[in-house]
């Protein structure tokens, strides 16, 4: 069961005159199986938020737990391993390796840890069981975005976190990642988290979390999300 | 060029100035190696003109016995400037002495750096050679010539234009005056002297525009009189005395066509690789300007002038460092070897206008070829910056070994495979390299090679020594203290035939002989490869020996690779030739001894050199020295030259990268691991090419050696497994340093920024 706690996190970039409050005392909890969905205009924090959780970047202040760990306290070496073992991460813009397979790509994150799913059982939860040999060149935006996630679930995170997951997809193809996404967090226990511009992704959301000016100005817990199939895009 | 594009240009080098780096760098190395070399050999040439012109140096020399009123009779036919002069070889002592004897008011071939006004009564001694012996002005050389013995005292030292070898080996000068000269000879010849010194003029000093021309007709003269009295003739680059310099000179020269060529050629490939980077990056920017309404050569100007840039900024560091650095290092051997004037730094000649000439139009040509397509594309296509290649497996990368290979070592494969041009940059570029290293450590090896082969393994005497005559001294050297050997042996000159006829020496050798460790026992000839090569002769070929009225035929036993001493060998009693022996080789009981028992062979009547082992190894150490100070440069900049390269390509490798090194660090790979990848890739092509390279080490060894031949020596080819291994360490060890930096620079990609930048 795992849960993530973050305890008034404030993020500060520069400093004197040109110092910019990116985040502004954050607090909230997630659970297992939870899907979780950050909402906010542009420069409202929702990058540096994904960054704090991913432990790609540290919080000025403020703790972050993960499963009891203070992320906030972990040294270089250690963020290394916590992303490695707790965080699988799904980008905008894929980020595939362009030299290796799809099945290769998803072998790749499958190696850095012990317990993990089979890389070609991941590639046939994201419907890709066809493409496997295919390099990310011969495959489309969805294509590459369900390597990207098959990528990420295949080392069994407890935290998975999408940033613009739909950004560079058609509706279509948006639409059936988000659904996937949603199957994730509901059948196999994981947190995830999705930060977007697009607010239809929202409903089906079971918490939603809207940033302004780095401050959460709503955490609302929803209790019936719709399905992905009941949303206009 | 439209002026914003102009502060484009500036921004652009300036943002990415480590990219460019390398290129700046290349340019900075060729035109480095090429104006150095160039100073050099100006310098170094406009200095000997120099003492050639405050000499007034004659342009040719006649060296004549027994004087003849028609030959001076022909020479003023000819209407040249020039003067007769008497010019001795003998010996002080031990000490060989080369007596040029003026007249009153000679105007050729004088002297310069006179300590004094001087004349015909003076004796001027070179200035080197005093301060190297310890001789004052005022002390007295016992000289002996023939069989004349007579007394100069030094009145004033001097730099003479036939003296300027600074070599411990070569013989002294003395200008002697004629008053001077008779006055010294007078007391042995008595009233006889005027005649005597009449007798002794042998040669001529020649001032002439178009000296081949000369030197035919005074062939054709003296080839027409009944008795020949010519001994030789010779232009100035071919006088015995300034032989040596000259052929330094050559050298000099010579190197201008080989290693600028090699670092020209990698600048090609440095532009070509950062070019066609840039022009990647810039597609969309591309896109945009021809979207704007630029035209086609206002883009193409603009990227071509960022080259041009680069090649300038890299010209101007060359222009200034090689000028400076080559000639400085090469003139601390010169300033060794020659007695020539200060050494001057001259940074503007207008051949060096030349080379950076020739860096700009390689780089524009190579720029053109590069942005031709990517401008020529419509607005629209560049716009929509599909820059990934279309990967496809290749055969071997569907074999079960390839999926054993580390995901992160397939990547660094594959994408070696999708970088071509890159992969190839680096391969070539560390083929020019690991070759230069293997030419330089393999001319050291040849030289040692071929020393240590003939003086300590097949000739192994411990001291060698010429005679003047040809009666055998064995009993007076054998009772010498310290010598536990004499082998006498006799080395004839002769005409040696087959494809061609050349002239060489024949060796008799006694039989058994304890010192030459070369089986002549047979019947037939033992000839020295170098020999063997001159007239195409094989193992087991016949060839002729014209000696005096007779000619001798035999076959060729062995052909035996010597560097030093070159000619035809057999053992006394296999030709019917009379054995007068006219050198010996001495094996003493230790090397503490050689120099007492130089000194004793001094002091035997009769003989003309002599030379212990180590002193042999001095001389040939300094005949050596250019091609030495050569070797050193050769490797510096092989390393330089690797060091741009793998810099070049780890830049670009983690430039291009940087998106999958984030994404590594975002999945949790340490920078061990991200560094490893890196790493292998370039380490790879490393050992590739530098692999590759080790095959062209020995033909540009060959080159190099080619253009440094020299009389005294002949090179054998050899190189040392250890200096392909050193090659090998050499390169890599440089490619693991790089890679090593930039694995530590993978710890400052910020995962944040990489991941939103868009492909």
């Amino acid at each position: 069961m795992s849960k993530i706690v973050l305890k008034n996190i404030t993020k500060e970039y520069g400093s004197g005159e040109t110092k910019v409050l990116a985040l502004n005392d954050v607090n909230f909890e997630v659970s297992s199986g939870e899907l979780v969905v950050v909402l906010g205009a542009s420069g409202a924090g929702k990058s540096t938020l994904l960054n704090i959780l991913g432990g790609m970047d540290q919080a000025t202040k403020g703790s972050y737990y993960v499963d009891d760990i203070d992320v906030t306290k972990l040294n270089d070496r250690e963020l290394s391993l916590f992303r490695r073992k707790k965080v699988g991460f799904v980008f905008q813009f894929y980020n595939l390796m362009p030299n290796l397979t799809a099945l290769e790509n998803v072998m790749l994150s499958e190696q850095t840890v012990k317990e993990h799913l089979d890389s070609k059982e991941a590639l046939r939860l994201v419907g890709l069981e066809n493409r496997m040999s295919n390099f990310p060149s011969k495959l489309s935006g969805g294509e590459q975005q369900r390597v990207s996630i098959a990528r990420a679930i295949v080392k069994k995170p407890s935290l998975l976190l999408c940033d613009e997951p739909t950004g560079a997809l058609d509706s279509k193809t948006g639409k059936s990642i988000i659904k996937l996404l949603k199957e994730i967090s509901k059948n196999e226990g994981q947190i995830v988290i999705i930060v977007t511009h697009n607010a239809s992704i929202q409903y089906i959301a079971n918490r939603v979390i809207k940033l302004s000016d780095g401050k959460i100005i709503e955490n609302i817990k929803v209790d019936n999300p719709k399905e992905v199939d009941e949303i206009e895009w | 060029m439209v002026k914003v594009l102009r502060k484009k240009v500036v921004r652009e080098i300036r943002t990415s100035y480590l990219q460019y780096l390398s290129v700046i760098l290349i340019a900075a190395l060729a035109v480095t190696l090429f104006t150095g070399i160039y100073a050099n050999y100006k310098n170094f040439d406009d200095r000997l003109n120099m003492v050639y012109e405050k000499t007034n140096m004659s342009d040719m020399i006649i060296t004549y016995s027994g004087n003849d009123s028609k030959d001076e009779d022909f020479l003023k036919s000819l209407d040249l400037e020039y003067e007769k002069r008497i010019y001795l070889i003998a010996k002080s002592g031990t000490v060989g002495i080369n007596i040029i004897v003026f007249d009153e008011g000679s105007k050729l071939n004088i002297p310069t750096e006179v300590s004094k006004d001087y004349n015909a009564s003076d004796v001027l001694v070179d200035k080197n050679f005093l301060e190297r012996r310890n001789i004052n002005i005022g002390d007295t050389f016992d000289i002996e010539y023939s069989s004349y013995t007579f007394s100069l005292q030094v009145t004033g030292t001097m730099i003479h234009p036939e003296a300027l070898d600074n070599s411990t080996y070569s013989n002294a000068l003395i200008y002697v005056g004629i008053d001077a000269f008779k006055d010294a000879i007078r007391g042995m010849a008595g009233f006889l002297t005027d005649s005597i010194v009449n007798i002794l003029y042998n040669q001529y000093v020649i001032k002439c525009d178009n000296c081949s021309d000369i030197i035919d007709k005074v062939n054709e003269y003296y080839e027409s009189k009944e008795n020949n009295n010519l001994l030789y003739v010779a232009e100035r680059k071919n006088m015995p005395s300034n032989i040596s310099i000259e052929s330094d000179v050559i050298q000099a020269k010579k190197m201008l066509y080989v290693f600028p060529v090699i670092f020209y050629l990698v600048a090609v490939l440095i532009i070509l690789t950062s070019i066609s980077q840039l022009i990647n990056k810039e597609k969309m920017n591309i896109g945009i300007m021809k979207s704007f309404g630029y035209t086609n050569r206002e883009i193409l100007n603009h990227y071509m002038s960022i080259i041009i840039s680069l090649c300038l900024l890299g010209s101007i560091i060359g222009i200034v460092l090689g000028p400076l650095i080559i000639p400085k290092v090469m003139n601390t051997k010169y300033k060794y070897l020659y007695q020539l004037p200060q050494y001057s730094v001259s940074f503007f000649r207008v051949e060096y206008l030349f080379s950076v000439l020739i860096l700009i139009i390689v780089g524009v040509l190579t720029s053109y070829f590069v942005c031709k397509e990517e401008i020529h594309k419509k607005p629209a296509e560049s716009l929509r910056g599909e820059n990934s290649a279309k990967m496809r497996e290749i055969f071997f990368e569907k074999t079960a070994l390839f999926n054993k290979i580390p995901l992160t070592i397939r990547m660094a494969l594959r994408n070696m495979r999708r970088k071509i041009s890159r992969t190839l940059m680096v391969v070539l570029g560390l083929m020019g390299c690991s070759a230069l290293l293997v030419c330089g450590f393999g001319i050291d090896n040849t030289l040692n090679y071929g020393l240590n082969l003939e003086i300590d393994e097949l000739i192994t005497s411990d001291i060698s020594i010429g005679y003047q005559d040809s009666v055998s001294k064995e009993e007076a050297l054998s009772k010498i203290d310290g010598v536990e050997l004499v082998e006498e042996y006799s080395e004839l000159g002769i005409t040696l035939k087959k494809d061609k006829i050349i002239s060489s020496s024949l060796f008799l050798l006694p039989d058994n002989s304890q010192i030459f460790n070369i089986d002549y026992s047979n019947e037939g000839f033992v000839l020295s490869s170098k020999v063997a090569d001159e007239i195409n002769a094989k193992v087991g070929d016949e060839v002729e020996i014209i000696y005096g009225n007779n000619t001798y035929y035999g076959k060729v036993n062995k052909i035996v690779d010597l560097c030093i001493t070159q000619g035809v060998f057999i053992s006394k009693t296999n030709i019917d030739i009379e054995f007068h022996p006219n050198a010996a080789w001495l094996k003493t009981t230790n090397r503490d001894v050689y120099d007492s028992v130089v000194d004793e062979v001094k002091k035997i009547n009769n003989i003309d050199s002599v030379i212990s082992n180590q002193g042999l190894h001095d001389r040939l150490d300094n005949i050596t020295s250019t091609i030495r100070v050569m070797t050193m440069t050769i490797k510096i900049f092989a390393i330089l030259l690797a060091i741009v390269v793998l810099y070049n390509l780890a830049l670009l490798n983690f430039d291009e990268r940087t998106r999958d090194i984030a994404t590594l660090k975002v999945l949790g790979f340490n920078r061990i691991e991200i560094g490893t990848s890196l790493t292998f890739e370039i380490l790879f092509s490393t050992l590739i090419g530098s692999l590759i390279g080790l095959l062209f080490g020995m033909p540009l060894l060959k080159a190099v050696l080619s253009i440094n031949e020299n009389p005294l020596l002949t090179y054998i080819y050899h190189i040392d497994g250890l200096t392909y291994l050193y090659t090998i360490l050499l390169t890599c060890g440089v490619s693991i340093i790089i890679n090593t930096i930039f694995a530590y620079l993978t710890k400052k990609v910020k995962m944040v920024e990489s991941l939103k930048s868009v492909d």
